[in-house]
């Protein structure tokens, strides 16, 4: 078992950290390449995704136990087979997209033609013949092992399509088209690309996954028949979140339904049924743009198209109504909605659409938004016993405004009907305590207090005078409904680093102007606990080695069961190891080493497979990708940062990233030492 | 016309119409955003040398302006919509014959 328990902080001096970075530039100028990295991780990630969980087996290596689960190793043989087979793909695919780019460059400057173009030809041929022997391989050895009309085999093979073929190895040629191109251009091409992604990142959520799922639909249903009305970042726009709901047209349920199973099992049918009635009927008369079509697209198939119907007949002065019909007739026409700018403040819509509702030239196609007064949903009655009951609230040990104005609000069953998951409601309760707490610390004196942040035990705070204020409770609770994703993130978000803050501070006060100052960003804190690593932390994480030799638990690891002649064969070569023994030794090193790098990253708190997620990232992305620090982290930029990461991305994870990256940059990594992993640059600090 | 072109959608045609929900939906967003590239990589073959120089000024903002970043590329290429379309049928065409070529259909 691995020790558990404290484990002592390293620390080396500034010396001793010249001394192993002088080493590692040394180490990294002739052992390593970036080309090499990236070809030995592309080759890496085939044989371990596609050919060792699916394949398995072609050295006939059994497995030790369980003969029907297990995936039995491959053997050296086939590691090598597959890497030339790897390398010659990777190869002919850098050929045809340095071809493909000097064709494009050609036909700019009018010498295209495609057809005559002999070495774009060849190239591509080249490029064909290896991606189909790799496929061959691939699919004789899956056939031989399951029978062509086995499950595992069919399963095996839209894997390799969809994994291999349809995403990833178009993405691998994109990518290296965009090497083959003349910097100036490759630039541009970034900028233009960053530009799109930066306008993205201003959305809401939805909206987002809408705009990507954009292009994506078109492409799944093709252009056939439709006016495409615009390009780049721009059409995802336009389809916007209408795209969402043609994904039924390619047999995806889609996000609808998650969500609407969601609402199921916390209210149940009849009153959904109630609830879209109801909204329907509040809402026909408000509707004035086109999202909402989107959402109602959104609705259950069966319920949508007599809604659409009612709302079509409600509708009827406006073409947005006939839309609403239109969408009724069936799934393949909501793909038409996509043909409209949902957010353009005047949309544009295609002919062929404009021709269908008869909209004459020059015609507005739809009514000006009305203003929507603030929180349409929230109805007076919804908000609880304005004028009566008890406005106060005496104050007990450890109390603050804030748990004052809590307690009020609570009792006064102000949270009870805010909708959302539990992580939404929390949101929304702290947006309603902070508009409250805000109204006290505006006026103080108002409520007899001359620090708000003092309270003085048994005194009493009368709320009244708030929560009388009719309209401004209605004001706040229609904002807090209409927070959006990222709001209601953001303000969970906050909430965290203020726990953080007390849970570091026992017996501490946390007056306003330290909430400010952590909520800047200026006295941020992350979680400075004694750190231990349990038994379970490893048992969630893949271990080195553990997946080439099949062991399952740490039992497995210490006390490696006796191999075959065969399977020792194979060790022999893959990891240089005689015997058991040396295997042992072996992995006895990897271990040593892992818990070595998790020894230097202890002061960070980062967990075992958090580590994992990361360090095959380089150095040098890692520290771009964390530049940005908490600023972009609560920034709309959030959604850029592209690190792997352990299960859900939270800010706690990401705040354990940076402490990880403040170290690194401690380091003063060279650019060489930058083009290495994470895992191979931490492993030179290891004494 | 609509039902053949939802009977004919391409993840039908690919036969990865068994391919779980999730990952239809990953499939979906991975080639909008592959497509999205490719127009961006046509868009800047079709420009002139000195239409790049004045996008170059342009992409100084960092996307802070991005509609003007559309409408000059819309003024410059007025058939932008068509190479959108291009690029589309394009790239299913080419997933088509890839699929086919291997041997996956």
């Amino acid at each position: 078992m691995p020790e558990t328990g404290k484990r002592p902080e390293r620390a080396y001096s500034k010396e001793e950290w010249f001394e192993i970075v002088e080493t590692l530039k040394e180490q990294a100028a002739v052992s390593r390449e970036k080309e090499k990295i990236e070809e030995k991780e592309e080759i890496v990630e085939l044989i371990q995704d596609v050919a060792a969980k699916q394949l398995g087996g072609v050295e006939k290596i059994e497995p030790i136990e369980d003969k029907a689960e297990k995936p039995p190793k491959l053997g050296k043989a086939e590691i090598n087979n597959l890497t030339r087979l790897y390398k010659s793909v990777r190869e002919d695919r850098r050929e045809l997209a340095e071809s493909e780019i000097e064709w494009k460059n050609l036909k700019a400057k009018g010498f295209g033609d495609y057809e005559k173009f002999s070495k774009n030809k060849k190239t591509k041929e080249l490029y064909d013949n290896s991606r189909k022997q790799l496929v061959k391989h691939l699919l004789t050895k899956a056939e031989k092992r399951w029978g062509k009309d086995s499950e595992k085999f069919i399963k095996f093979r839209d894997e390799l399509g969809f994994k291999g073929f349809v995403g990833k190895e178009r993405e691998r040629f994109q990518k290296a088209e965009e090497e083959a191109m003349e910097p100036k251009e490759k630039g541009r091409l970034r900028k233009l690309y960053e530009a799109t992604t930066k306008q993205f990142a201003k959305m809401p959520k939805t909206v987002r996954w809408g705009i990507s799922a954009g292009i994506g639909t078109a492409v799944a249903l093709g252009t056939g028949g439709v006016a495409l009305p615009a390009a780049l970042g721009y059409a995802g726009f336009r389809f916007g979140r209408a795209a969402l709901g043609s994904l039924s047209a390619v047999g995806i349920k889609g996000l609808g339904d998650m969500a609407e199973k969601q609402w199921l099992k916390k209210h149940g049918k009849e009153a959904r049924e109630k609830e879209i009635k109801e909204s329907l009927r509040k809402e026909a008369a408000n509707v004035s743009d086109l999202e909402k079509i989107g959402d109602i697209v959104m609705e259950k198939t069966d319920k949508r198209n007599e809604e659409l119907a009612k709302l079509a007949k409600r509708q009827k002065q406006w073409r947005v109504g006939k839309m609403a019909a239109m969408i009724g007739g069936g799934a393949g026409v909501s793909f038409w909605v996509g043909s409209m700018d949902m957010f353009a403040h005047e949309p544009q819509i295609s002919a062929g659409v404009k021709d269908q509702l008869g909209v004459k030239p020059g015609e507005p196609f739809i009514k000006e938004p009305e203003a929507v007064p603030m929180g349409p949903r929230v109805s007076e009655g919804l908000i609880p016993s304005h004028g009566a009951g008890n406005f106060i609230e005496a104050a007990k040990p450890g109390d603050s405004v804030w748990k004052l104005a809590e307690r009020q609000l609570e009792s006064r069953g102000y949270f009870r009907d805010l909708s959302g998951t539990a992580e939404e409601i929390a949101a929304k309760k702290t947006y309603l305590i902070d508009w409250v707490k805000d109204r006290v610390a505006a006026n103080p004196d108002k409520f007899g207090l001359t620090d708000p942040d003092r309270l003085a035990i048994g005194q009493k705070l009368d709320f009244s005078e708030i929560l009388k204020d009719k309209e401004g409770i209605l004001k706040v609770f229609g904002e807090a409904e209409k927070l959006s994703p990222a709001q209601l993130e953001h303000i969970n978000y906050n909430n965290e680093l203020l726990s953080q803050w007390v849970k570091n501070h026992p017996g501490e006060r946390l007056s306003s102007a330290e909430v400010a100052e952590i909520l800047g960003g200026k006295r941020l804190e992350i979680l400075t606990e004694e750190r231990t690593i349990s038994w379970e932390d490893y048992d969630k994480t893949v271990l080195p080695g553990q997946k080439e030799l099949d062991l399952e638990s740490w039992d497995d690891y210490t006390k490696l069961p006796k191999l075959s002649e065969e399977e020792m064969w194979d060790l022999r070569d893959y990891y240089g190891a005689r015997d058991n023994e040396a295997v042992k030794e072996f992995l006895s090193n990897e271990l040593r080493v892992y818990n070595d790098i998790m020894e230097i990253l202890a002061p960070s708190n980062m967990r075992p497979a958090e580590y994992l997620a990361i360090k095959d990232v380089t150095v040098g992305k890692f520290l771009e990708e964390t530049a940005g620090g908490w600023e972009k982290w609560r920034s709309d930029e959030a959604i850029t940062i592209d690190l792997p990461h352990d299960g859900l991305y939270g800010a706690s994870e990401y705040g354990r990233q940076l402490k990880i990256a403040e170290f690194i940059k401690g380091t003063q990594p060279t650019a060489l030492g930058k083009t290495l992993t994470i895992e191979e640059y931490l492993k030179k600090f290891i004494k | 016309m609509k039902k053949q072109l939802v009977e004919k959608d391409l993840i039908t045609e690919l036969g990865l119409g068994d391919l779980a929900d999730e990952k239809k939906i990953e499939l979906i967003i991975k080639w909008g955003n592959i497509v999205q590239k490719d127009i961006m990589m046509r868009v800047l073959t079709e420009l002139s040398e000195s239409d790049k120089d004045e996008l170059d000024k342009l992409l100084v903002g960092k996307g802070e302006n991005f509609e003007e970043i559309y409408q000059f590329l819309e003024k410059k290429l007025p058939n932008l919509d068509e190479i959108v379309k291009e690029e589309i049928e394009k790239f299913r065409k080419e997933m088509i014959d890839t699929f086919k070529s291997l041997g996956f259909i």
